[in-house]
Parts: C-alpha cells; sequence; structure tokens
C-alpha cells in the first residue's frame, strides 16, 4: 500500500511540474492584418501602432506594402506584466488621386489583454469600404461599414497556431 | 525573356510583315471601320513597334502593336502582337492573339505567316504552364482566388491554363484572403498547388464554473490527464518556447 501511495505521489509531483512548465509557454499575441483585394491593390503605405495601456506607444513603424506580403504579421508580447492591456492601430494609406480615387486612409483599431502562457491571434482585416470612414474612439469599421466596439475579449482569440 | 532563336526567327518575320503594311496600304482589315486617321496612327505605331522588335525589346514592341491594333484593328496586327507576347511570356495571350489572327487574316494574302503560325500552335499549346488546384479544409463560404480573380468550382476542379512566372493563391473568407500560397512555373510545367483553409476562430471558452457533482473516479481520470497532456505540451513550450517573428517590420514588438 505503501509503494502504491509513492508511487501516486510520484505522479502527482511530476503532474504539478507539467502544469507548471505549461503556465511557462510563450505570452503574446500575434496581430495578422490583412486587405480585401482593393487593399492590397491600392494600399501604398501601412502603419502600425501598439500602445500600452496607458496610450504610450510602444512601436509605431510605417513600410511601404513592397516591404511585406499581406498579411501583414507582428508578435506583441509582454515585457512586464504578462496579463497587460495594449491597443493596436492600423493605418492603410493610399495613394493621392490613385486609379480608385477613394478617402487617402483606412483605419482600424482593436484592444485586448495578454492571457499568460497563452499564444493568440488578433486578426485586424481592412475593408476598402471602410475607407474615409471616421469612427468614435473606442470603434473600428467592420465588415458591414459600420463601426463597432473595438475591444475584443482575450478570452475570444484564436491560438496563434505558428502559422497563417 | 532573352531573345531566343524563335524571337530571331520572328524578327525576320515581322520585316517582312512591315513592309507588307507599310507599302500595300490595303492590309487593314475594315472590320471596326476604323478612320483614316486611325489607320495612318496605327501603321506609325506599328512601325516603331517593328522598330523595337528587330532590337529585341520586346516588351515595348509588344505594348507598341497592342496600341496598333487598337488603332486600326488589322488582323495581321495580332500576327506581332502574338509573337511579341511569346516572348515577354503572355503565352496566354499569344495564343488566342494568334487565334484570332488565323480566323481572320486573309490567308491567302500572307500564306507563309498563317503556315507558320499554324506549325507552332501546338509547340504554344505544350509551353503553357497548366496547374490544377487542391484547397482542403475549405468553409462554407470559403473561395478561392488566383492571381487576384475569384476561380469557380468548375475553375477548380480542372487543370488551367497560366503564363510562366509567379502566381498567387489564396483562400477568401468573409472578404478577406484568410491563407495565401504562392508558386512559380516554368514553361511547360504541370503542377498541382495545394492550399489548406485555415481553421475558424476558436469559441469563446466556456463558463468555466466548477462542478461539485463530479465523482472522485472522475478527479482521478482527470488529474491523470493532466499530468499527461501537461507533460506533453511541457515537452512542446519547452522547445519551441519563442514568440513568433512577423513579417511586418522587426516581426515582434514588446509592451511595458
Amino acid at each position: 500500500m505503501k509503494k502504491l501511495q509513492k508511487k501516486m505521489s510520484m505522479f502527482v509531483a511530476l503532474g504539478l511540474l507539467a502544469l507548471m512548465s505549461v503556465g511557462c509557454g510563450i505570452t503574446e499575441v500575434v496581430v495578422v492584418v490583412a486587405g480585401d483585394n482593393n487593399v492590397q491593390m491600392y494600399a501604398t503605405n501601412l502603419q502600425v501602432q501598439v500602445l500600452d495601456v496607458n496610450g504610450v506607444i510602444a512601436s509605431d513603424e510605417t513600410l511601404p506594402v513592397s516591404e511585406f506580403a499581406f498579411p501583414a504579421t507582428l508578435s506583441i508580447t509582454p515585457s512586464g506584466d504578462e496579463s497587460a492591456s495594449f491597443r493596436v492601430h492600423v493605418r492603410a494609406i493610399f495613394p493621392d488621386g490613385g486609379p480608385d480615387m477613394g478617402p487617402q486612409e483606412l483605419r482600424s483599431t482593436r484592444g485586448t489583454s495578454f492571457v499568460a502562457g497563452e499564444s493568440l491571434r488578433l486578426d485586424i482585416p481592412l475593408f476598402s469600404r471602410c475607407r474615409g470612414v471616421v469612427c468614435d474612439v473606442g470603434q473600428y469599421c467592420a465588415a458591414n461599414a459600420q463601426c463597432v466596439t473595438d475591444e475584443v475579449d482575450p478570452n475570444s482569440l484564436p491560438a496563434w497556431t505558428g502559422s497563417l | 525573356m532573352e531573345a531566343s532563336l524563335f524571337s530571331r526567327h520572328m524578327t525576320k518575320a515581322i520585316a517582312t510583315v512591315a513592309l507588307l503594311l507599310l507599302t500595300s496600304g490595303v492590309a487593314f482589315a475594315q472590320e471596326s471601320a476604323p478612320t483614316e486617321e486611325e489607320i495612318q496612327q496605327g501603321r506609325q505605331v506599328f512601325a516603331e513597334g517593328t522598330e523595337q522588335a528587330r532590337l529585341a525589346n520586346w516588351v515595348e514592341a509588344r505594348d507598341l502593336f497592342a496600341e496598333a491594333y487598337e488603332l486600326a484593328r488589322a488582323p495581321i496586327i495580332l500576327y506581332n502582337l502574338g509573337n511579341a507576347q511569346r516572348n515577354t511570356g503572355m503565352l496566354i495571350e499569344a495564343l488566342e492573339s494568334y487565334r484570332t489572327f488565323l480566323s481572320e487574316v486573309d490567308a491567302e494574302r500572307f500564306e507563309a505567316e498563317v503556315e507558320e503560325i499554324r506549325a507552332s500552335m501546338n509547340d504554344l499549346l505544350a509551353e503553357i504552364p497548366r496547374v490544377t488546384i487542391s484547397a482542403t479544409n475549405m468553409r462554407e463560404g470559403d473561395s478561392i482566388r488566383l492571381d487576384g480573380q475569384d476561380m469557380t468550382a468548375q475553375e477548380l476542379m480542372s487543370a488551367r491554363q497560366l503564363n510562366p512566372g509567379e502566381h498567387r493563391i489564396s483562400v477568401v473568407r468573409d472578404e478577406i484572403e484568410v491563407e495565401t500560397e504562392r508558386f512559380t512555373l516554368s514553361a511547360g510545367e504541370r503542377n498541382t498547388v495545394e492550399i489548406v483553409a485555415p481553421e475558424p476562430p476558436r469559441a469563446a471558452l466556456p463558463d468555466q464554473e466548477a462542478d461539485s457533482s463530479r465523482t472522485g473516479l472522475w478527479i482521478g481520470l482527470g488529474v491523470g490527464g493532466a499530468v499527461a497532456v501537461g507533460a506533453t505540451i511541457a515537452i512542446i513550450l519547452l522547445t519551441a518556447a519563442e514568440p513568433y517573428e512577423g513579417n511586418f517590420g522587426a516581426g515582434q514588438v514588446e509592451v511595458p
């Protein structure tokens, strides 16, 4: 009986160790910025800003679309609090007087949080019909060109599988 | 594209046709009734295209021949246009130009050109790459887009002709390209391109309220399962615990 108890204790200890290790998995949110056909065809530059919970810009980069392939991907990791909130602002820039003659930019935003030990995927699709649509702060222009809240429950985010 | 034996041969032929065109004054078909001014402009542009073809500047020649055909609508221009298209890798367009040329040109007047095109049609057909698309894991509403064009179900089921070069295929879900593959085809290649549609986003996690009615047996099984799953996941995570590197800028950002 004692032998059995000892074995059980070992199994439990191993299990706990393993479960603790799971908690040490990478904490990140991979942002995937896709665009519909017109966005991919006509946008010339893409700007991606990442802001911390206080609204301070942690990263701000604008690149010509020729320097990456849609969808643009960016991994965001916490340097401290593993459940920190953050925001992502995306802006697609179109040429002045281009062949489609639409407004010159298209914006989209999201706010969410990390989940400790989880690698999650945050999709930010850009819809050309949202060009020129100005939403209130805390909202973004959805597929139907209507403004909806940009707060995303991290528990609703799919796991990042490592590829698109 | 480099000038090949074919292109050198075509250059000679173009010169012949150009001479015919520029001297006869009657070679332009009147089907779409271009004006005399358009015909004159077409001749001028055609002459410029011929010069570019002679220099093996095939892209410039192709654009000029296309412009000349738009102006004058003379079927014989399609012979030159087809040659230029063929020399710039636009094999499908070249085939179409040749077919129109054969159906519309005065075969007696341009007998040599007609014979030449007829003789080379099979070679051209063999040069055109064909690709079969294999799309798996598709969900209701998903569609396939090839080089920016939506494909029908019929097109998906059969081999498709494409020009040599780079191509792009995507799975479109809710108007967004959610998966993209790029592939390159060389002349005469027959290939199958596979694309796997991604899984849809998972549903929100269920409410994790404890179910107090669990029995000891289930707890035991749960612990045992957790041990096994935890150990497996731990091994995976410990061997691959690196943030993903995206394709935008540095690919990674740290948030304080």
